[in-house]
Order: C-alpha cells, then structure tokens, then sequence
C-alpha cells in the first residue's frame, strides 16, 4: 500500500527536516541502509512519484546527484509543485538503495543548502519570514558564515520555521484578498494558497493573441511557461502539442498556419532546443509563414546552477536565428515581455509575414508577480498591409490591358483565400498566362490559364510574353532565366522589348546573409507593397480600360490559351497509363487511385504541393485556398512531413480530410511526428511514396560520377535507403497509427485506400506504405 | 577482330546470342532480357527511367523505336543532364538492357483505364 501523503506545506517541511535529523544518526553510526526504510515512510513517498525518474537516472552519477539538488533548490514558493519536489529532494535524492555514505554526506551538506535557500532566503524574500533578512542573497549568506551554522541547530529551525512559511505564504494570498490570517493549524484545508507566477502573466499575454496551439518539446528553461500553460490556462487556446523535436515543432506550426492563417506559438528549450529548431525557422523565412517562438533562457550567470543550466544559456540565444527572423527581443520584465509579445506577433503578421522570437528569461518566468503590479496587456492592433502607389498601379494595368501575351508569375500571391480569388479575377479578366511556382494555393490547377502541369510551369510562355507581372516571386530569375545551372552562364527567356513589373512585400524587408532574396531582379518597375492588397485596385483599373477592341483581343488569347491547355491535358492522360500496373507502383497511379476515393469530399492536400512528381497537380481539381498548402519555401527536406501533421490539426476542426503524400526520405528526418499526429488525435490520410532512397540525391551523384567518367552504377550507396527496407507500416502502428503494407501490387491500392479513408474517417490517421517507381 | 571475339564470347557466357556481322557496325541484337532487367537496376537507370523504362526525371524508354545503334551511342555520349557511361557499360550488357527495354509491353489505351476517364 502506497504511503499516505502528507499535503500540508508546514507538516512536510518540518517532517521532512525531523528526517533529516535522523540523517546526522545515520552519519554518526553508519547505519543508513537501517533507517532508509523509515525515511521512505517519512517523506510520504508514492511509487509513481514522477520526479522519482531523476533520481534513478542521476544516482549513479555524484556530479548529477548534485545538478539534481540544484535544480531541487531553485524550486521556489511559487512553484505549485514545490512540496512535491521537497519530497523527493529529502527522501530519495538521500537514500536511495546504494547511495554509499560519502554520498550521503555530500548530499545532506547540499539539503542544508537546499533548506537555506528555499526555506530563508527565497520565503524570506517574497513572503517575509520574520527574523530572516529578506533581501540577503546567496552570496552574502555565503560571506556571513552562514554555511557554517551548527546543522543540527540549523535543521530545527527549519522545522520550527516551516510552520512559519506555510502560515505567511496563505497570509501573503490572505494579504490580496482579505487581512485575515487564517489559522492554519485549527483549519487545515490543505489547500495552498495561489501563486501568481510571471509566466501566468506572460500566458495572460499569449492567450491574448488568440494562439490556439502552442507546439513545444519540453525543456526546463521555460518550465514555468509550461506549467503555466498546462495548469493555470488548463491547457486551452492555446493547447500544448507534445513534440519529439524543436524541428518539428517549428514545422507543425508552419504547416497550421497556410491552413489556419494565424500563427501557432512554439516554445522551445534555450541553446539547444532552438539550434534543434532552426531549419524549419529557416523554412518558414524563406515560406513567408510567421510563427511566434518562445525560447527559454537562463540569463543571469548567479543564477545558473547545474551543468546543464550552464551550458544550456546564451547570451544571445536568438543569434543562431537572428538572420532568418524577421524580429526579436529579450524582455527584462513582465510589462516589457507583455509589448515585446504583442509586438513580435504584430510584426511577424504584418506582410512579408516571417517568424520571431522572444528570449524569455527562465527567472523572470518563475517570479512572481509582485502584489499590485500594474500591468498591462496591450492591445493588437493589425498593421493594414501596403498597397501599392495608385499612379503605378495604373500603368501597370494599362501595360496589361494593351499587351499581346501578357504573362501572370505567381509565388506566394494569395496570402489568404482573398488572393486567390483576385488573381483568378485579374487572370481571367485579361486572359492572361498564370505561371504559378505552386508555393502557395494561387491559382486553379486545371484552370485553362494555368501554364503548370505539376511538374513545373510551362516557361515557354515566357519567351512569348510582353508584359510579365510578378507577384511576390523573390526568384524571378528561375521564371525569366533559363540555363545557368552547371556553371554556364544564365541566358535571358525574355524576348527584346518585354516590360517586367514586380508588386512584392518582400522589397519592405532584406536580409543579407541568406540568399533566399534571389538574383538581382531587373525589373521596369518594381512596387515594394503586398501583392494581394493591392490586387483590388489593379482589377478596378485593368476592368475599366478594357475597350471592345480589347476584350476581342483578350478573348482570342483565352481561346489560343485554353486549347493549349487541352492539348496539355491530353498528353498528360496518356503519360498516366505509363508503367500503369507496374510494381513497384507508379506514382501517376497513386494520384489518380486516390484521387478516385476523395473527389466528392471536403480534401486538403497536406503534403508538399509537388509531392508525386507533381501527378496530384496535373489531375486533381486544387480550387479552394486549403486545397494544398504550397511548399517548404527552403527545399528542405525533413519540412513535409510535420508540415503535414500542423496542417491536418488545422483542417480537424473544419472536418476536412487531410491527406499527405510522404516521400520516405522526408519522413525519416522526424518521424516522431507520427506519434504527435496519433497523440493528439489528428486525422490525416499518409500514403508513402517509398522508392526507398533519397532518390533526387541518387540522380545527382550520378551526374557528378558522369562528369568525372566514373562508376555511375556505385551512386546508390549514401543514398538508398535499403538493407533493410524500413517497414512504414510497423513504424506507423508502433506510434498509434492505423497502417497497412508494404503495398506493391497496384491493384491493392484502391481497397486499401478504402479501408484506410473508413478510419480516418473516424478521426484516426492511417498510413499506407506504397513501394513506388523512384519518380 | 579481337574485341568482336571477346563480346561474343561474353555474349555466349552471359547466355546472349549476338548476331555479329563482320566489318559492319552492330545491328540490333538479341539480348538477355531477364539479365537487361537486372542491369538496368543496377547501372541505375531506374533512377531517371523507372524500373520499365517508363521515363521520370529522364525520357521514356519502353515503346521508344530507337535503333540499337543509336541507344549505344546515346549511353555512351548523351545530351542534356544524363551522365555519360563511356564504356562503363559493355556492349553486350547493353544489348541485355536493350532487350529489355524492347520487351516492356505496351501500355494500356487511357480510354482503358476507368480512374482516367473519370477526370473531365
Ligand atoms: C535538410 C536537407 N538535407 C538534405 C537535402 C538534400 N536533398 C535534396 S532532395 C533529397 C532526397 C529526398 O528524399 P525523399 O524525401 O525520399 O524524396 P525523393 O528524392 O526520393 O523523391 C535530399 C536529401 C535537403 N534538401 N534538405
């Protein structure tokens, strides 16, 4: 049976210090192994006891029994858990079955530290023991031979004084409420009393901005935060989504946002947990996508105790990130943390829409909020994104009303369903060719204007057009360029005469060290404004310009256009019927096989836009703004698959059905995000296109053997992922998953996507490991 | 005379029959179909022309009326992105890949296919 455990602040303390007195005994007569079975009763211990964990891990380790009691002495008052902690510090931090008695020693040696500065030094400092100096720190106690108090003396006093503490700590919540001093010992409710920790303000601030998920690996830099998250805002809105990986967590938040067009914050653990997360915050920069991150920090250097605190602290934690972020501060106080939060969430809302980062001081977390602090949160107000000069934007639409190939190049012009359908408008209005990179649902894929079969656009139009417009495209030069890419020099697609113009947020914001801005665009004009604010006016303009002489124009080039698309089209179909009953499975026949099954339902593609080859594009009717959610921005690999789980969370609550085609090499980076996806109950279709390699690595290193005349058939080592075959559907069911494979008879892959779409219906997720053709 | 000795002989020992003409460039031979598959995979070609040749990142093989002679020089010397083999690649293995190639049945009429006719 379980130990009964003692609630009460006073009672534990004071018992807990009588324990330790036994511990002198134990010293004076060696006889620790005999009295450990009365301190286990003692300190009211149960088997689960969570924190139970470190001392199992740490006893081994004398340096880590130490970092262990530190971090146990830097629980202060205002931790709810605090009691539960001193439990384990006094008992099983002490006596664990083989602590030998130096141990013990040491270990009783740092209990009258942990009793000095928890009990004296950090009561005495917000809750005023009498008696105890309330401003004295460790280093003055240090100087003051405290440390040399008789310990005996010194541990009765802390039992004496624990009455003291548990009775001022309810007088301090009794000081905000009512002047009465309830009497602790005739009416002993066990309730402790409130605690208004700093990081309960900064939740304050954080719900304030409308956050409905917080995505975080756990970390003890912003363990007050968490706390915080999980037991004062009882974890809603935002809600805590366990992550395996800071990358993942950046991720998921990446993918929510091109669904939910709000930011999903992230906390994550100091140095290393945002060294962990800095890609998918490097694939968000470069994505336009803004994402909100919280990095805990131990700032003041007195205050870092274990070796872990230590190495865990920078200086300027946010440095790692400074070049891919698009702002970042590090409050010194609560007011300063609350401007800074609404700030960093107006700024990285405020087109080009990128991520920021607060640094939030572990300390400042865990202080509480002084009695009578005015504080404030303040209001957000969104900045009204620009919209391009009038003047300009007139031209601009005279330029295209009067072109003969007008040409439309889209990257991440619709920023939210808006967007998409001003440029379907603007589009159509002119009959104009859209070359749309697919970074973001722009533009219909089977619209007859559309020049992108899913492999890429049709740049041939280029060299036809007169007037290009761009919107928000940072890489023009990949749309007007051809060639350059094996050292040659870059040859020009566009023909003499034809006017560029560029309408795009990011000529509001540079940075310098990473080149995702691209080559230097050589534009007519260049509008440094948000593409699909100004969109309106362009349309109002570009409608009243068109003649009837022009409309005929117009149409002629819609017909020219919409026939070329047919003939597209029609290639397309038949490239489909390639290696159609093939095993391994071709990836045109996943695309149409599921393409089948979720035509009449309310589907999202989750995945890369491009996953597949691209064959999704090609057939499937992408209309809507959720359709798909573009790409990583970063070409980096490791983005899709939480970029998936983030934007399937987002679609759950639209009951929408999301579904995610998972390059194997991709999913291999995090796997973990599976268990997030079944942890969290989010549903979501995952089919694999396991060609079991990295395969567009395996084509480079064969170009590169080729050109050095060497073995080409050598180039899979370093680049299969084979021998052995990873099992997808082991790993998926492993984590939670419904899962079936390895598929390799196409013919089973219409069933199986029955089956699976039967429990996803049901709010599970399921995978389906399909082996596939390479490509 | 030498080199066309030893392909035969090559070709006897990896069970191709190739047709040798004196003094005349290779006609098309007959090939080791099963040992074509094999080496198209193992020379990596899959990794741009699918495991039949159906094409991807490079072009469609299968149904590709290219003459013996021509599919030779292109491994050996190609255009555009794909690696040159030299002669990496011996001839009578590329006769197998050839067969190969050649055996891979035709695809099936879109018109066919239902999950085709189903896209409007
Ligand atoms: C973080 C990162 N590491 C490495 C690369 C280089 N890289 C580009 S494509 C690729 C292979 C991707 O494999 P998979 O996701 O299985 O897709 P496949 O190429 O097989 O279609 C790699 C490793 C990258 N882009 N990003």
């Amino acid at each position: 049976m379980a130990p009964a455990r003692r609630d009460h602040t006073a009672h534990r303390i004071s018992s807990a210090a009588e324990t330790t007195l036994h511990v002198g005994d134990v010293l004076e007569a060696f006889l620790g192994q005999q009295v450990r079975g009365k301190l286990g009763t003692a300190a009211g211990l149960t088997s689960d006891d969570d924190a139970l964990a470190f001392w199992k891990m740490s006893r081994h380790d004398f340096d880590e029994v130490r970092i262990r009691l530190h971090l146990t002495s830097r629980i202060g008052p205002y931790h709810r858990n605090v009691d539960r902690f001193r439990d384990v510090s006094i008992d099983v931090f002490l006596f664990g079955s083989d602590v030998d008695i130096n141990r013990v020693a040491v270990a009783v040696e740092n209990l009258f530290s942990l009793f000095r500065t928890n009990i004296f030094y950090r009561h005495s400092r917000y809750y005023n023991v009498p008696g105890v100096n309330s401003m004295k720190n460790e280093e003055e106690e240090k100087n003051s031979g405290q440390s040399s108090v008789d310990r005996r003396k010194f541990l009765q006093m802390a039992a004496s004084t624990a009455a003291m503490v548990g009775s001022s700590s309810t007088a301090l919540s009794a000081q905000q409420s009512t002047p009465a001093r309830p009497d602790v010992a005739g009416n002993d409710t066990g309730a402790l009393p409130p605690v208004r920790a700093g990081s309960d303000f900064m939740l304050d601030v954080i719900k304030s901005l409308g956050f409905e998920y917080v995505a975080a690996n756990p970390g003890s830099s912003y363990r007050s935060l968490h706390e915080s998250t999980i037991n004062y805002g009882m974890n809603r809105n935002p809600e805590l989504l366990t992550c395996l990986h800071e990358e993942a967590a950046v991720a998921i938040a990446h993918g929510y946002f091109k669904i939910e067009g709000k930011p999903m914050a992230v906390y994550a653990y100091s140095t290393v947990g945002l060294q962990h997360a800095a890609m998918a915050v490097y694939s968000a920069y470069c994505d336009r996508v803004p994402v909100v991150l919280f990095v805990g920090n131990d700032t003041d250097a007195m205050k870092r105790v274990s070796r872990t605190d230590i190495v865990h602290t920078a200086q300027d934690p946010v440095a790692i990130v400074r070049d891919f972020t698009k702002w970042d501060d590090a409050p010194a106080s609560h007011g300063h943390f609350a401007e800074s939060a609404v700030r960093a969430y107006k700024i990285a809302m405020t087109p080009p829409t990128l991520p920021v980062v607060l640094s939030v001081d572990k300390y400042l977390q865990e202080l509480p909020v002084p009695e009578g602090a005015n504080l404030h949160i303040p209001k957000l107000s969104p900045t009204l994104p620009p919209q391009g000069d009038s003047a300009a934007v007139k031209e601009i639409a005279k330029m295209l009303v009067n072109a003969e190939f007008p040409v439309l190049a889209v990257e991440r012009a619709a920023r939210t369903p808006a967007g998409l359908k001003y440029l379907v408008e603007l589009a159509e209005l002119l009959e104009a060719a859209v070359v749309d990179s697919i970074q973001r649902m722009n533009f219909p894929s089977r619209h007859p204007l559309n020049q992108n079969d899913g492999r890429g656009p049709d740049l041939s139009v280029i060299s036809e057009a007169d007037v290009i417009l761009a919107l928000e495209h940072p890489l023009l030069q990949s749309v007007v360029y051809a060639g350059g890419e094996e050292g040659s020099p870059s040859r020009s697609r566009l023909k003499p005469g034809a006017k560029v113009f560029s309408i795009s947020s990011l000529d509001l914001f540079t940075r310098s060290n990473y080149q995702d801005f691209g080559r230097y665009q050589e534009v007519d004009m260049a509008l440094a404004a948000d593409a699909e604010a100004t969109l309106p006016l362009l349309i109002e303009e570009v409608k009243r310009l068109i003649t009837g002489d022009r409309r005929r124009v117009i149409e002629a080039r819609g017909a020219k256009l919409a026939a070329a698309h047919q003939r597209r089209m029609e290639r397309t179909r038949v490239r489909a019927t390639y290696g159609w009953d093939d095993s391994p499975i071709s990836t045109a026949r996943i695309a149409l096989e599921l393409w089948a099954q979720i035509k009449n339902k309310d589907w999202s593609l989750v995945s890369r836009s491009d996953a597949m080859a691209g064959w999704p594009h090609r057939f499937w009717k992408f209309e809507k703004y959720y359709h798909h959610i573009g790409q990583s921005g970063s070409v980096a690999i490791g983005y899709s698959a939480p970029a998936s789980v983030g934007a399937a969370l987002a679609n759950r609550k639209y009951g929408r059905l999301s579904i995610n085609l998972q390059h194997d090499g991709d999913l291999m980076y995090l796997p973990g995000v599976l268990w997030t996806a079944a942890h969290h109950r989010i549903p979501m279709l995952t089919i694999m296109h396991n060609n079991r390699a990295y395969n567009t690595e395996v084509m480079q290193v064969q170009q590169i053997a080729g050109q050095h005349h060497r073995d080409i058939g050598r180039c899979r080592i370093g680049t299969a992922i084979e021998d052995p075959n990873i099992d997808y559907s082991k790993l998926a069911q492993s984590m939670g998953w419904y899962a079936e494979g390895p598929i390799t008879d196409p013919k089973e892959l219409g069933p199986a996507i029955r089956r699976a779409l039967a429990v996803v219906e049901k709010g599970q997720p399921a995978l389906l490991d399909a082996v596939t053709q390479p490509i | 005379m030498k080199r066309i000795f030893a392909l035969a002989l090559l070709g006897t020992l990896l069970g191709v029959s190739v047709p040798v003409l004196q003094g005349q460039a290779p006609q098309r031979p007959t090939g080791n179909v099963e040992n074509g598959k094999k080496q198209f995979a193992a020379r990596g070609c899959v990794s741009c022309h699918s495991y039949s040749g159906q094409g991807g990142a490079g072009a469609r093989l299968a149904q590709n009326p290219i003459t013996f002679q021509t599919f030779v020089s292109y491994v050996r010397k190609p255009k555009g992105t794909m690696p040159p083999f030299g002669n990496q690649i011996p001839e009578a293995e590329l006769a197998d890949i050839y067969a190969y190639i050649k055996s891979v049945p035709p695809s099936p009429d879109p018109k066919t296919i239902p999950l085709l006719n189903q896209i409007d």
